[in-house]
């Protein structure tokens, strides 16, 4: 448990200022890669050592930063849409139910958007879907995984080149 | 061969992205792709905060992300069919460097939130351009060394 520690603790802090507004117009997609380098200089910390980082660890850490941060950041946003019974999804919709009417789009189409109406309508009247739901998760575990693992590997670039250049200098 | 064939497929990885960036302006020519753009927006959602007055486009269609993130992905995207192309150490380990090519980024960040100027798409685009261009190839160098260490022990 004490190895994945600093991956719960920065995969939360990355979930949680991702749902924050100002910080994500701060930071954009640079909150996950942040947190994943955070969490291995935390994470050579609680083992108090020095030393390369090796590819497989920086790969993995960053890959378990991301999905908690994905798990974390849903959770939070389940919460905000219960409390709030409001979503970015409503404000699209009647956008793209426009542009699908004026491109006479086929039935498929208009299906689908009766399921994202349906999603809207239960936030609405529930504060919770389990669709869309679903669907921040899987999207978020998917891209938070990919920018976690990257993160992961331009932090131990960083810190290994900042070992090289700390040995060097003795 | 290997490191090329990788260099390649991060190409392709990137060009997919940067074209799901630009869904809204492709749905007029793929049938059906409208139906998928509130989930590729709830996808991009994760990396941008997609305000509507910092995307680029106008009248109907925009981008999924902010022009400062469409300039980073799209710095990447064209380092990346770079690397494909030249033979050599083509990418980045010195971090000082990297700093240097990020902090325009970081200096427009601040001096557009405290006031000093107006948000530029230009400028936002931009200088997300440079540290795309940089952070691309910093990380291509750490998967140069991963790919080096392999092929010693094998």
């Amino acid at each position: 448990m004490k190895k994945y520690l600093p991956a719960i603790v920065c995969g939360f802090g990355a979930g949680v200022l991702n749902t924050v507004p100002i910080v994500k117009s701060f930071s954009c997609c640079m909150i996950i890669p942040l947190a994943a380098v955070v969490s291995l200089v935390l994470e050579q910390r609680s083992r108090g050592v020095r030393e390369e980082i090796k590819t497989k660890n920086a790969m993995s850490l960053g890959l378990l930063t991301g999905i908690f941060a994905a798990l974390f950041g849903t959770a939070l946003e389940v919460l905000v849409i219960l409390i709030t019974r409001n979503s970015d999804l409503a404000a699209g919709l009647p956008a793209i139910e426009q542009m699908a009417n004026q491109m006479a789009a086929p039935e498929v189409v208009k299906q689908m958007l009766d399921i994202m109406y349906k999603m809207v309508d239960d936030i609405a009247k529930y504060g919770f879907s389990f669709l869309y739901t679903f669907s921040i998760l899987i999207s978020s575990m998917i891209i938070n995984s990919i920018f976690g693992t990257l993160g992961g590997l331009l932090g131990m670039a960083i810190l290994n080149s900042r070992l090289k250049n700390d040995e060097g200098n003795f | 061969m290997r490191f090329w064939h990788f260099k390649s497929a991060l190409f392709l990885l990137l060009l997919l992205w940067n074209l799901g960036i630009f869904s809204e302006f492709l749905i007029s020519r793929i049938s059906g792709l409208n139906s998928l753009l509130p989930f590729l927006s709830i996808g991009y959602s994760n990396v941008c905060h997609q305000s509507a007055w910092k995307t680029i486009g106008s009248g109907a269609f925009h981008t999924l992300v902010c022009s400062r993130c469409s300039g980073i992905y799209a710095g990447a995207l064209v380092l990346s069919l770079l690397a494909v192309f030249m033979r050599g150490r083509f990418f980045l380990t010195n971090t000082r460097l990297l700093a240097l090519m990020m902090l325009p980024l970081l200096a427009d960040v601040i001096f557009y939130n405290s006031g000093l100027y107006n948000y530029s798409k230009t400028a936002a685009f931009l200088t997300g351009f440079l540290s795309g261009s940089g952070v691309f190839l910093y990380i291509l160098g750490a998967f140069f060394t991963m790919f080096n260490k392999s092929e010693n022990k094998g």
